[in-house]
């Protein structure tokens, strides 16, 4: 009885001194859960407040897309397309025989070299200024065809003071130039959007596949060209949609459209020596701190007051791998704009129009308004082969540096020179691909990102 | 109180003007009244056995606020604020021996006090993100612990990274270059992102700071910028070091924290008398060995015909080495290197100071290689209080890193590794491939000035027994200015420098401002005898900003101009912007049961400026049980006299990058020079973090009364929602890449830590450490998009010749492999057949890539011996290793594949494997010859330390003096054939976050230090 006491009596005490931790743990959990409190409530004054950062280099596209900036987005586009003309030029012109490269730079050498495989990484990823290629004209491609839709969807009050239609001009007008310089480049490419959240991926398609949409382009921004400050937009797309009819063999309709471009008519890349992406890429690559050099065999040697150069000096004749230092001097400086289209180029596109269309008197004066240009007096001849001849090799001296070159390579087969196998100056031998097979091939970039092109080619 | 008196070169007065103002602010600080003359105790600390003195060890007396820190030669002096007489209780510390309490009478100047020692030790404390300090035996993950102020008195270590180098298993530092000022690759526990950076976060004393490996003008090519923001903190200030591996751990560190974590702990002042330290080094960096080390050149002197190979007799040769040598020219210089650091500290019972500065001079093997460094550091307790304390930690540093240019920049690698045969009698070139090593000096100048404030304020408060509570407020402000300029040298104009000898200069000015606010409170009591709580919560706000300014120009008019604005083309300005913030919460709980068994749960919410709009907040929770299994009654082995168990699951985070989002627009130049926008990143709006899972078990033994000590990891890190980059497909006319969370990375592995004294008798004593990690890792998913893909479509292009893989780890070598080929009487490569992955052969053409390798080591470790002879005479030595890497040797790529071929194999082909011949013969599109295994093992650090006697250091009005003779990176074993197994491109398209490639990377430099070490 006792001891059951005792037990009771120490069970009680224990039960008390359970009973004092419990409210002392009570109290204390409860200075805890204050704290915890106080730290909450951090989370309660706007945590979107302290997460909020701001990047003024980085602009949203949420923002930006707006009928406010209408001309902002279109002068935008113009500006890539710009800087990815000058790209494609001096790209073009390494694949072709106007430049070689003198630089130590080995991914460059693909370009020069003939041997661009899918994996290389410069034509794919490289952006304008390092001369890349697929990208940047995709990029101007894209920015043009994203703002004309915009255009299209907005209202001319929306936009206003901006020129709607002369915005929707000019974007069909890049828009469509982009699609000659890929056409005439590649051997095929894809035609994809990025339009508000909407994302859609084109599949692969042919050359002639999009100069027919360069062509369909360049007739919307006819039709929108209306203004009366449009004229030579107007006539850009016009002589645009004459090369993309050229391309596809429509001589009859490439004529129609060369035939109304005046004389002294110019549509210009514009460029300018205050920015580094708005230099001429031909004066920037070639004249200023590099080495891409003029091919001395093929171009000096033709003498022609349209391709002068300056002479390589005397204390530094060859770049380190052994390229001779001839520099062009067409583009005098880094504000030297480029042109894009201009009436020689119309003269030409007549005469092989004329040509093809059996009309070899008619196709003589077109060439030989041009061949008076470069001193070497007029082409006498009924034979339509040295006729083609002819107006092959005026275009290579006339278009010299112009982004024509590369296209006519594969559209006249051109085998280049010197041949396949020939050591190059930098490694290895010249490659293969020439003719018609000199157009760049997809890029591993597009054929294994985008969902809608087949991993094989 | 009488200042040390400082005897400088006079020449170096002038740079000493940052220290000398510290010096000043010292003296004030050390002449405190409160140091005035009481009872004082003073007596000696010595090693348990061999009587060897313990330095650094921490001596305090119990119940008061006094304490002191014990000299290079063991000795200790307290003083007491008030007079006192009888027997105080000394309480004594040294990590790595077993704590001391013994009883000594006030005026007692001979108190001995014997510490044994163990190579385990539980009860150490370490930061755990919770308030003060956890004791190891609590936690169940494994923290790394490197006690920096005894790792750094040996001379051998120079920055933070060689002070991690070899020092915590599962860490590995892997330096890029050769070059002083440059950084080092840190992956901890393997590489555990597709995308992001692998890099842990630094702290320092609880802020968090910059932790950029790459930063600078891009003095490598493709964009590799070489410069390492850890470079900045004075190894000479750091106590210690404390890495936490991976998300088990980190889980308290939230979002970004999945990399680990490496916190910095800075020394701080204790009560006593001041206590002055000078370390004067002196020493040189040097590239050894370039005579054996560079090849000799071959070219063909005429260009044989196609199909042909060189005929004999034109075979022309170039060691441009030993040429440049033998004609009194040396490529290389050996770099003076000077380091001067004093630093004070000492404090009373209300207020404790440390107070440092330092300032190094330090010279590469290359003429425009230099660094030039002054750094500061105050850190001060004021104790108002018994239940508050304040402190503020402030450290400064202003510094010069002057590059030159390599890796595929040109420099003096670049043309020495081409040298050109047929150009040795080119007066201007010398037989050097590009420019001479002199004209490189003279043009290129790549420059960054870094002026950084790391500073904080910590308040600790213990309102009521059982509660303690701080907050943590600290910036880390770095203002970088990065120059790359050329000035115009018309001589140069017709050499390889072409246009560039017009002149040109780039400059980028950058602020990176890091911000913590830190709040937690942590409330600890006994609920029974035998169980005991501890409850943690906390708020953590971290913002890191970015802003840059910059500016290009080209050609100046005249030599002399080297302004931006004298340059006359190719103009271009810009600014960039960016912030991240992250905000976090978290509640932890843990319960221990009689002191040797600890459970904790905790959970940790996130949100952070650059989840997607679709994406919420996160939460990351993480549980740990540790059990010290000796202090069990039944435990009885008596072998075995400390063993503890642990384990540990835990989660943390990893943000996606800064406006990784959403779909953006930059600025450009449009016609007229108007403004207009480009297209920049095409963003994604479902991000989220990416969310590593760790789970870590292992154990610490302690063996033959803690003589051996054993600690055992094992871990195993998945890596879910990792995001991955895919290249936006240029069709879409948006650059760059686009961030998805799709992804899971398996890493997994072992660290094991062995430390022993193998012998101690008499006069000798050696003490031997071995570290050991492995490293499995592997790509488990890449997602749904894959997942329903054939295996051997599932991979994405990390990088050149890289891929993430499902199989394979993360940025794996995927190439050709030539299988066979044959050569045929011109040396020419025929039938030249590849891989076809399935075991067999076929035509290259055709071939897929193949896994050739990974790019971080599977294997690491180092052996650190110690021996101490006559207790003063210290020699040590560390090598280690890194194991199971391939790099690609891009030396071999551009001498033997490029610039028509410079290599033996190009002329004499038949002497060779003609499986090599055929790829090098291939015009660049089978490189898997290049495609190196790198491992090696490195005589990294020696030294010989000599702690002087008393009287001898009397002579310098010194109470302690010491003297080392230090080495590093001394010699190297491999197999690897490119120049050096460590160099590689630290950032760009050619290094960043996964690729090794190695091309024209200086090598590592040798070094021998002599340093002298006074107190006072």
């Amino acid at each position: 009885m006792l001891r059951s006491h005792m037990e009771h009596s120490r069970l009680v005490m224990i039960y008390r001194h359970t009973d004092r931790r419990r409210r002392t743990a009570a109290a204390r959990t409860g200075v805890l859960l204050a704290l915890a409190a106080m730290v909450g409530s951090l989370a309660a004054c706007d945590p979107d407040e302290l997460l909020n950062v701001d990047s003024p280099s980085r602009i949203p596209a949420e923002i930006l897309e707006s009928p406010g900036n209408a001309e902002l987005m279109v002068n935008s586009a113009i500006a890539d397309f710009e800087c990815a003309a000058g790209a494609y030029f001096v790209v073009s012109g390494l694949i072709g025989e106007e430049l070689k490269d003198g630089l130590q730079t080995a991914d460059r050498y693909p370009y020069d070299q003939r041997s661009l495989t899918p994996a290389d990484r410069r034509y794919q990823a490289f952006d304008c200024q390092s001369i890349g290629t697929y990208l940047p004209l995709q990029t101007a491609r894209a920015s043009s065809d994203r703002v004309l839709r915009y255009l299209e969807g907005w209202s001319d009050a929306e936009v206003a003071p901006f020129n709607r239609n002369s915005g929707i001009a000019r974007m069909a007008l890049i828009g469509g130039y982009s699609r000659i310089y890929l056409g005439e480049g590649f051997c095929s490419m894809a035609i994809s959007s990025v339009f508000g959240s909407e994302v859609t991926y084109g599949g692969e398609i042919s050359r002639d596949s999009v100069f027919g949409q360069a062509e369909a382009k360049f007739t919307q921004a006819i039709l929108a060209a209306t203004a009366p400050g449009d004229s030579l937009v107007r006539r850009a797309a016009l002589l645009g949609r004459a090369r993309a009819r050229l391309n596809q063999r429509d001589f009859a309709g490439a004529k129609a459209d060369a035939g109304l471009i005046p004389p002294g008519f110019v549509y210009n890349a514009t460029a300018s020596a205050t920015n580094s992406r708005r230099e001429n890429r031909i004066w920037a690559q070639n004249n200023s701190n590099t080495d891409a050099t003029l091919v001395d065999t093929l171009y000096v040697a033709r003498n022609d007051p349209r391709i002068v150069v300056t002479p390589p000096p005397a204390n530094g004749p060859r770049t380190v791998t052994g390229v001779p230092r001839y520099r062009q001097t067409k583009f005098a400086s880094a504000s030297t704009p480029m042109p894009i289209a201009r009436y020689e180029e119309a003269q030409l596109i007549l005469a092989e129009a004329e040509i093809e269309g059996g009309t070899a008197a008619q196709a003589l004066i077109h060439l030989n308004n041009v061949r008076s240009r470069g001193n070497q007096g007029p082409l006498v001849s009924v034979d339509p082969a040295t006729i083609r001849a002819a107006i092959i090799e005026e275009r290579r001296r006339e278009l010299f540096l112009e982004g024509h070159h590369l296209g006519d390579i594969i559209r006249y087969n051109i085998q280049l020179q010197p041949p396949a196998g020939t050591p190059y100056h930098g490694s290895g031998t010249y490659g293969t691909r020439t003719g018609t097979t000199a157009c760049m091939p997809l890029p591993n970039n597009e054929r294994l990102n985008n969902p809608n092109v087949s991993d094989n080619p | 109180m009488r200042l040390p008196s400082l005897h400088l070169h006079p020449s170096s007065r002038t740079r000493l003007r940052p220290t000398a103002l510290w010096v000043v602010t010292v003296a004030l600080l050390a002449s405190t009244p409160a140091l005035a003359q009481q009872g004082t105790i003073a007596g000696t600390v010595v090693t348990e056995g061999t009587n060897a003195p313990v330095a650094s060890a921490q001596v305090t007396v119990v119940g008061q606020n006094v304490g002191t820190i014990a000299d290079a030669a063991g000795r200790f002096r307290l003083t007491l604020p008030q007079q006192q007489s009888g027997e105080v209780e000394l309480d004594v510390r040294r990590i790595g021996y077993r704590q001391a309490r013994v009883r000594a009478q006030v005026g007692d100047e001979n108190v001995r006090v014997v510490l044994s020692e163990r190579s385990i030790d539980l009860e150490a404390v370490v930061t755990t993100g919770t308030v003060g300090a956890t004791a190891r035996k609590e936690l169940g993950n494994a923290v790394s612990r490197i006690d920096a102020a005894d790792e750094a008195s040996r001379g051998t270590v120079k920055s933070l990274q060689d002070l991690l180098n070899g020092r915590a298993a599962g860490v590995v530092i892997q330096p890029a270059s050769g070059a002083v000022g440059t950084g080092s690759r840190i992956r901890i526990r393997g590489a555990g992102s597709f995308a992001l950076r692998n890099e842990p976060l630094i702290y320092i004393d609880g802020i968090r700071t910059n932790n950029d490996p790459s930063s600078g003008p891009a003095n490598q090519a493709f964009g590799s910028r070489s410069i390492s923001r850890l470079n900045d903190i004075n190894p000479d200030d750091i106590e210690s070091i404390e890495i936490i591996k991976g998300p088990a751990a980190a889980t308290l560190y939230g979002t970004e924290a999945s990399s680990g974590v490496i916190q910095i702990i800075t020394k701080k002042g204790m009560s006593g008398r001041a206590r002055w330290n000078l370390n004067m080094k002196a020493g040189v960096n040097y590239l050894d060995d370039p005579e054996g080390r560079f090849w000799t050149n071959y070219q063909c002197s005429i260009t044989p015909p196609a199909g042909t190979n060189c005929p004999a007799a034109n075979v022309i040769t170039l060691d441009i080495v030993e040429r440049e040598k033998s004609a009194g020219r040396n490529i290389w210089q050996t770099g003076q290197m000077h380091d001067i650091d004093l630093n004070v500290s000492g404090g009373s019972q209300v207020f404790n100071y440390y107070v440092g500065g330092g300032i190094e001079n330090s010279e590469g093997a290359e003429a425009n290689n230099a660094v030039r460094r002054q750094s500061g550091r105050a850190n001060l307790t004021l104790l108002p209080s018994d239940k508050v304390s304040i402190g503020v930690n402030v450290g400064y540093v202003n510094g010069l890193t002057k590059l030159s240019p390599e890796a595929g920049y040109g420099g003096r690698v670049w043309t020495v590794v081409l040298a050109d045969p047929r150009a040795l009698s080119d007066p201007v070139r010398r037989g050097f491939h590009s420019g001479t090593p002199e004209q490189y000096d003279a043009l290129y100048h790549l420059e960054q000035r870094v002026d950084r404030v790391t500073g904080g304020i910590q308040l600790s408060h213990t309102p009521l027994p059982w509660l303690r509570h701080r907050l943590n407020l600290g910036l880390d402000r770095t203002a970088e200015e990065n120059r790359d300029w050329a000035p115009r040298i018309d001589a140069l104009r017709s050499t390889t420098f072409g246009g560039e000898a017009l002149g040109y200069i780039e400059i980028v000015n950058r602020r990176v401002m890091y911000t913590t606010a830190d709040y937690a409170a942590t409330g600890q009591w006994t609920l029974t005898p035998t169980l005991s709580t501890t409850t943690s919560v906390g708020a953590q706000y971290y913002r890191a900003s970015t802003d840059s300014l910059f500016g290009t120009g080209d050609v100046f008019p005249a030599p002399g101009l080297t302004a931006l604005n004298a340059t006359t083309t190719g103009r271009a300005t810009g600014e960039d912007r960016f912030a991240d913030a992250t905000l976090g919460f978290f509640v932890q709980q843990q319960v221990g049961w009689r002191d040797r068994l600890f459970l904790t749960a905790a959970v940790r919410a996130d949100d952070n400026s650059a989840f997607g709009q679709n994406f919420d907040r996160v939460y990351y929770p993480k549980f740990s049980a540790s059990w010290v299994l000796s202090e069990e009654p039944f435990f009885t082995l008596p072998f075995l006299t400390t063993f503890r168990l642990r384990a540990a699951y835990g989660e943390s985070g990893k943000q996606p990058a800064t406006y990784s989002a959403i779909r953006t627009y930059t600025p450009a130049t449009g016609p007229n020079d108007a403004a207009a926008v480009t297209a920049q990143f095409i963003g994604n709006p479902d991000l989220g973090p990416e969310r590593g899972k760790e789970i870590e078990a292992g154990f610490e033994a302690g063996l033959f009364n803690d003589r051996l000590g054993l600690e055992f990891t094992y871990y195993n890190k998945r890596t879910v929602s990792a995001i991955l980059d895919r290249e936006v497909p240029p069709s879409l006319g948006i650059p760059g890449t686009q961030p998805f969370n799709a992804g899971e990375i398996r890493n997994s592995g072992i660290e094991f830590l062995a430390r022993a004294k193998p012998f101690s008798r008499g006069f000798l004593e050696w003490d031997l450490s071995v570290s050991l990690a492995t490293n499995d890792n592997e790509v488990v998913s890449l997602g749904p998009a894959f997942d329903t893909l054939p295996l051997d479509r599932q991979w994405v292009t990390a990088a050149t010749a890289l891929r993430h893989q499902v199989g394979f780890p993360v940025g794996s070598w995927f190439e050709k492999r030539v299988v066979s080929a044959q050569l045929n009487a011109n040396g020419i490569a025929t039938n030249v057949m590849c891989d076809n992955g399935a075991g067999g052969a076929v035509a290259c053409a055709s071939a897929p890539l193949v896994y050739l390798g990974r790019t971080t080591p599977d294997l690491e470790g180092a052996v650190g011996n110690t021996f101490t002879l006559w207790n003063n005479l210290r020699l040590f030595a560390l090598v280690d290793f890194k194991n199971g890497y391939h790099k690609l040797d891009g030396n071999t790529r551009v001498r033997c594949a490029f610039f028509g071929g410079r290599c033996r194999e190009n002329v004499y082909p038949q002497e060779f494997d003609p499986r090599r011949i055929a790829a090098i013969q291939s015009s660049g599109t089978l490189i898997d010859y290049l495609i190196d295994e790198a491992s090696f093992a490195k005589l990294r650090e020696v030294s010989a330390t000599y702690t002087l006697p008393a009287v001898w250091a009397a002579y310098a009005r010194a109470s302690s003096a010491s003297i080392s003779l230090a080495g590093r990176n001394l010699k190297t074993w491999t197999d690897y054939g490119g120049l050096e197994p460590e160099a590689f491109f630290l950032g760009g398209t050619r290094g960043g976050s996964h690729s090794i490639w190695e091309q024209t990377v200086l090598p590592q430099l040798s070094q021998w230090v002599v340093s002298v070490n006074l107190g006072f």
